[in-house]
């Protein structure tokens, strides 16, 4: 053992030089055709942002009293009892025999009916049925400002949207507005068209 | 001319098929069918039947409350009121298919029928068990696992119809099908006329043009496929109503047309129930090219587990149920189909008879009938070979039997026969042999005319 020590000792006699380890870095080898640019490109839609969560529809009994309470106790139909309870089957409402779920979807007949309710609501709603309906002393005046007031009204009336001017929306249902009032010379009719695109807009029934 | 669901995809242009491309992955590469020309139809009787009093009888001689404690089986007969002896059996034209007191009118189209008897079940919960038999494939727990067969088919045949798949209080379940497969669901033939016609008071054409003018501006704007599919949606709702297939449906008109189809499917006799007037919607939309696969409730209320319910109740809704199938049939086989002299459209309809399961051989203590894992099934029509029983329940407790698939004979050989094999039999009738719905069993050849 003192002989192998004697040994490992003396055998450090010869300098280790320093060696530079560091290799230069390179350049990476630039494939032909590939950029980086090119990596990860998918032609899947972009993924949602992570603060959004999945689009719900409203249920119909939903639909049915959200409409009614806005317009101030318009029932569609002008019955005692709502037309959209007469439809319940067609739009997959709970019976609790045949089906124990409803159908949430925003489906064909879904739309139809909201547009037939919409239709039926607006246009007793403008001629003073329920609640006041304008948002401007003159529902009449085809000032730009006016319209858009009474548009920004009947948005925060309907789909709770808040009063503030610059969505870009808002020029479409003015352009919806000044285009049937146009060809029908009539603002109530022209409101009502607003009033119905508002009621059969996603913005109202999904949430 | 009549309007086709590619002129209703061209009006929402490619969106509306190309997201369906995607879910096509098995169907793509599946055989097309060979046979394009059929069309079918689900006639649901809910609640769970009672096989002994339609589909599948026993003589009450043999099986009664003196030899139940051996067989398990008392048909019960005697205890219903006003029902005559001599009508507990109602012997047909074929041998061996002996109906039961309330087949009613249908008895008459025996040639035609196929009669499934001694299927096995999978479930005796309503929910699970009719899932089961619409599909083809057992639940998980109530969860479908894959689409209705009605939509499957109406995916492989029905891309030319304005409403390839229409539902009438029959769930519809899409599972990697396109979208223009699903079911559409209607309550009541009232209830359709209503869903493709304009409202009452309608709105003026100058606010209807405005208003699509907006909603293609927002579509164009959605960020989100599922908004797209929205505003997709709202637009096959508004063409359905401007293509005016309303009037089909329009079952108070008094077009001379429609007082013959009140006629047929006895609407004012009463003879058919609410099943008549849904029979009647579903050959007005075969025959007038609106749909290819329509399902829709024969009978209701036959899930009698009281006595008062089975004895007064179960028997009349049956009948009722069977009386519209036999309207249907016998108008659709007076209707000529295409240009060929002779050929009608019961030749080319599918028409499929189902419960989601049948009800116990004995009665219970109430003196009603429960829930039972086994079941008859019916089909007549195209691709169908009529004129013959398949299959047997047993005299012990009416148990489901084992079957030689292609005789149609009882068989310890065999296979007892469930709804998988219904559902791959459907497919088979129109050529389509591979096991696109992967129902993992094979088709019944027994049931098929061409086999």
């Amino acid at each position: 053992m003192l002989l192998w020590m004697m040994l490992a000792c003396s055998g450090g006699t010869k300098d280790v030089a320093l060696v530079d380890t560091v290799v230069p870095e390179e350049e990476p080898p630039v494939l032909p055709g590939v950029g980086e640019t090119d990596w990860g490109e998918t032609e899947v839609e972009p993924s949602v942002p992570a603060n959004t969560r999945q689009l719900k529809r409203m249920t119909v009994r939903q639909a049915r009293d959200s409409m009614e309470q806005i317009s101030g106790g318009i029932v569609w139909g002008g019955g005692s009892s709502s037309d959209w309870n007469d439809h319940f089957d067609t739009l997959g409402v709970a019976d609790y025999q045949l089906r124990v779920e409803s159908d949430r979807q925003p489906s064909v007949m879904f739309q139809k009916f909201l547009d037939d309710a919409a239709s039926d609501t607006c246009r007793r709603w403008i001629l003073g049925e329920g609640s006041a309906f304008h948002s401007i002393d003159d529902p009449d005046s085809a000032v730009q400002a006016d319209i858009r007031a009474n548009i920004l009204g009947l948005r925060w009336k309907i789909q709770g949207k808040a009063r503030t001017d610059g969505d870009p929306i808002i020029d479409d249902y003015l352009t919806l507005y000044t285009s049937v009032r146009a060809r029908t010379d009539s603002s109530d009719h022209a409101w009502g068209s607003v009033c119905q695109a508002m009621f059969t807009h996603p913005d109202f029934f999904m949430y | 001319m009549k309007t086709t669901r590619r002129d209703v995809l061209k009006l929402l242009g490619a969106g509306a098929a190309a997201p369906a491309l995607g879910f096509w992955p098995r169907l793509l590469h599946a055989a097309s069918p060979t046979v394009t020309d059929r069309y079918f139809v689900f006639a649901y009787f809910s609640g769970g039947w009672d096989e002994l009093l339609a589909l599948d009888p026993r003589n009450p001689d043999l099986f009664n409350s003196e030899t139940e404690v051996s067989t398990g089986i008392n048909p019960a007969y005697g205890t219903i009121p006003n029902l005559n002896e001599e009508d507990y059996l109602v012997p047909t034209s074929v041998d061996g298919m002996t109906f039961g007191p309330y087949i009613g009118e249908l008895a008459a189209h025996a040639e035609k029928l196929a009669v499934v008897r001694g299927m096995a079940m999978e479930a005796v919960a309503h929910q699970v068990a009719r899932r089961h038999v619409l599909t083809g494939i057992r639940p998980a727990g109530t969860t479908v696992r894959g689409p209705s067969v009605a939509t499957l088919l109406a995916t492989l045949l029905g891309e030319e119809e304005p409403i390839p798949n229409l539902t009438a209080g029959v769930p519809s379940f899409n599972l990697g099908q396109p979208l223009w497969a699903t079911g559409l669901p209607t309550g009541s033939i009232e209830d359709l006329y209503k869903s493709l016609s304009p409202p009452e008071l309608d709105i003026l054409d100058s606010q209807r043009d405005a208003l699509e003018t907006f909603f293609e501006k927002q579509r164009e704007r959605a960020a989100h496929s599922r908004l797209r599919d929205i505003y997709d949606n709202r637009s096959v709702a508004r063409t359905l109503i401007e293509m005016g297939l309303n009037e089909h449906f329009n079952i108070e008109s008094d077009t001379p047309e429609m007082a013959d189809l009140r006629e047929i499917f006895g609407v004012d006799s009463g003879v058919t129930g609410e099943g008549g007037k849904l029979a009647l919607m579903t050959a007005q939309a075969l025959t007038q090219g609106i749909s290819r696969c329509v399902s829709f409730v024969a009978a209701d209320g036959l899930d009698s587990h009281q006595g008062a319910a089975w004895r007064t109740n179960h028997g009349p809704n049956l009948q009722e149920g069977f009386n519209s199938i036999a309207a249907l049939a016998s108008h659709l086989e007076a209707t000529p189909f295409g240009d060929v002299p002779g050929d009608n459209w019961l030749n080319h309809t599918t028409i499929m008879c189902f419960s989601e399961f049948s009800r116990t051989a004995l009665l219970n203590s109430n003196g009603g009938r429960d829930h039972k894992l086994y079941n008859s099934m019916l089909m007549l029509g195209g691709g169908i070979r009529g004129g013959q029983v398949v299959g047997a329940s047993s005299d012990l407790g009416m148990q489901a039997q084992a079957v030689d698939l292609s005789t149609g004979q009882v068989s310890e050989s065999g296979e007892r026969i469930g709804n998988n094999h219904i559902a791959r039999t459907l497919l088979h009738s129109i050529g389509v042999e591979e096991d696109v719905g992967d129902f993992r069993a094979p088709a019944v050849p027994a049931l098929l005319e061409d086999a």
